[in-house]
């Protein structure tokens, strides 16, 4: 029998048959013991009846004492799985029950062992994996900076060398073109890859809005009056955000990049920031084609590029950068944009 | 987490003038699902070291932890039910049971812990072993190789977590040798079995995710192959 190979389901079984045994022995004995002292009275009381229903009450409350502490047991093996299994979903890996007994309750907890055990060799092969795509994207990256800045070099120097063959020279402002396009995307890749490993740590300071928003207002001055746009910002001058102002100057760069790339001439960007008792909401609004609301959930997606969109320029990781960066503030950044009218980013942290 | 740690075994048989130290303060680390293969010259303390994570010798000094387990504070009644449950062998002798069928021979593992053996896994593993039309032979009318695979059935029906394998191909041809490893790595790929496997053959060594050398009792770690 398959079920008695649990020490402790076979012990409940040998108590049982020798309670049984025991009270049958009793009840046996006192009736015949009984008989034999009212054997030569003639008005002997019948009591046999009374001494076999006492037995067997005596018995069926020993077999429940025993049932009840198998149950408890039990129930106490039970409860101790479960607390492990608790325990492991908590978060402690090494965790396992007990399981180096005979029979099926342990195979079970054995088989949760097995589990356990997978599960984790899982997480850690894809931890491992992810580690290493990380690694692979920052090292290319990384490799790729030198020939970069190599190629851009030899790119002056036929600038400068071809000052009269205007063939040339247009080629060579594409090629300058489309080196910063890589450049760019090489610098972006590295800190995306970064951001995610954590390797970098957000030197929070208490640093003044206006300050910050005046550096992003300057990055693009210059972009901005050539192509007839403007740049405005609003806001309370005293305001200060404890952030890492390089990264936040970074985020918010590419945020009203995006919104320069996707406005027309004579648009408006918009920077305005308001601060309260816990955050500061920071908003970034153009008067640009907008966002079509299929592309609304995917534009932090890296790589994304709209089926709507006829923008060639950008790579699709300005906005998937910025936001890591909001988050690795513990801020949070939203999207609200209608088709043809403009688009808002609201920053907040 | 590594589901086996081996901390600073120690192995000496005899003493005085007599002693021989077969293993000198191995330690190494395994985790879940990697393919080890141990190699080394013969008498150099493979099979000693294997015998040692199996739990079937005890070392002179030492710890073997198999998924945070100590096999060697165990009793021997609770090493027994984990060894049945955890642990899988396949030996160089093949070690089969000379009165079972195949069938028998491969269930036995599964019988001893009164499971109800899974027919179906039963059915895959002798297609994948290509003993399916052997079913019913004992293994005195089985050739060397296909005993051995009804071995590696046998270690591999319990679905345990480790298996030690001491030699396996052995006594097979570099075909037979190569099916039956690419079969081992298969199945542990599955069910994220860790194998620690003794070889002779270099190019079966060269299939392991990582390759240990034992030489005068002391162990060496080549590496894994892709890092």
């Amino acid at each position: 029998m398959r079920i008695f190979a649990d020490k402790r389901i076979r012990t409940l079984f040998h108590k049982i048959f020798l309670c049984m045994a025991v009270f049958i022995v009793v009840g046996a004995g006192v009736v015949w013991g009984v008989g034999k002292y009212y054997y030569d009275s003639r008005n002997a009381p019948d009591f046999t009846a009374y001494f076999i229903l006492c037995c067997a009450l005596c018995m069926i409350l020993t077999i429940i004492v025993i049932l009840w502490r198998y149950f408890r047991e039990q129930n106490r093996i039970l409860e101790e799985a479960a607390a492990r299994i608790r325990e492991y979903m908590a978060g402690n890996q090494e965790i396992r029950i007990a399981c180096n007994e005979e029979g099926e309750l342990y195979r079970l907890f054995h088989e949760v062992n097995s589990l356990a055990a997978v599960l984790s060799a899982h997480t850690e092969k894809e931890r491992k994996e992810k580690q290493f795509l990380k690694d692979i994207i920052s090292d290319i990256s990384h490799q790729l900076k030198t020939p970069l800045a190599a190629l851009n070099i030899y790119n002056g120097i036929l600038q400068g060398e071809a000052e009269n063959q205007p063939t040339i020279q247009e080629f060579t402002t594409l090629s300058e073109q489309e080196l910063d396009r890589i450049e760019t995307l090489v610098q972006n890749l590295l800190k995306i890859t970064k951001l995610d490993a954590g390797t970098i740590v957000m030197d929070r300071q208490p640093e003044n809005m206006a300050e910050m928003m005046e550096a992003v207002r300057k990055h693009f001055a210059f972009r901005a009056e050539c192509e007839g746009k403007e740049i405005r910002l609003t806001g309370d001058g005293e305001i200060t955000l404890l952030c890492d102002r390089v990264w936040i100057i970074e985020a918010v760069d590419n945020i009203v990049k995006n919104a320069l790339d996707h406005t027309k001439e004579g648009g408006l960007v918009q920077i305005s920031w308001k601060g309260s008792a816990q955050a500061v909401r920071l908003i970034v609004k153009d008067n640009g084609s907008g966002i079509h609301s299929e592309d609304l959930y995917h534009i932090f997606k890296r790589f994304y590029r709209s089926r709507f969109s006829k923008d060639t320029q950008g790579i699709g990781l300005g906005l998937p950068l910025s936001k890591s960066i909001i988050e690795a503030h513990n801020g949070t950044i939203e999207v609200d944009s209608i088709e043809g009218r403009g688009t808002a980013f609201v920053i907040t942290i | 987490m590594n589901l086996l740690e081996v901390k600073s075994i120690c192995k000496t048989y005899g003493s005085g003038e007599t002693a021989v130290h077969a293993l000198k303060n191995v330690s190494f680390s395994v985790p879940k699902g990697e393919f080890v293969a141990v190699v080394g010259e013969s008498g150099s303390g493979k099979s000693t070291l294997l015998n040692m994570l199996g739990a079937l010798d005890t070392p002179t000094s030492g710890k073997v932890f198999i998924d945070g387990n100590d096999t060697f504070t165990m009793k021997e009644r609770e090493l027994t039910v984990f060894r049945r449950r955890n642990i899988g062998f396949i030996f160089q002798a093949f070690n089969l049971i000379p009165e079972l069928t195949v069938e028998q021979n491969i269930l036995f593992p599964v019988l001893l812990d009164y499971q109800k053996p899974d027919r179906a896994y039963l059915e895959e593993l002798l297609t994948v072993l290509n003993l399916k039309g052997r079913r019913g032979h004992l293994p005195s009318q089985l050739s060397g190789g296909q005993q051995q695979r009804v071995a590696i059935g046998r270690a591999l029906f319990t679905r345990p977590s480790l298996i030690l394998a001491d030699e396996p191909t052995g006594n097979l041809d570099s075909q037979n040798s190569s099916e039956v490893i690419s079969l081992l790595k298969k199945a542990s790929g599955k069910y994220e079995q860790t194998i620690v496997m003794i070889t002779h053959n270099r190019s079966i060594a060269q299939i392991a995710d990582r390759v240990l050398q034992v030489s005068d009792g002391v162990l060496t770690d080549f590496g894994r192959q892709q890092d």
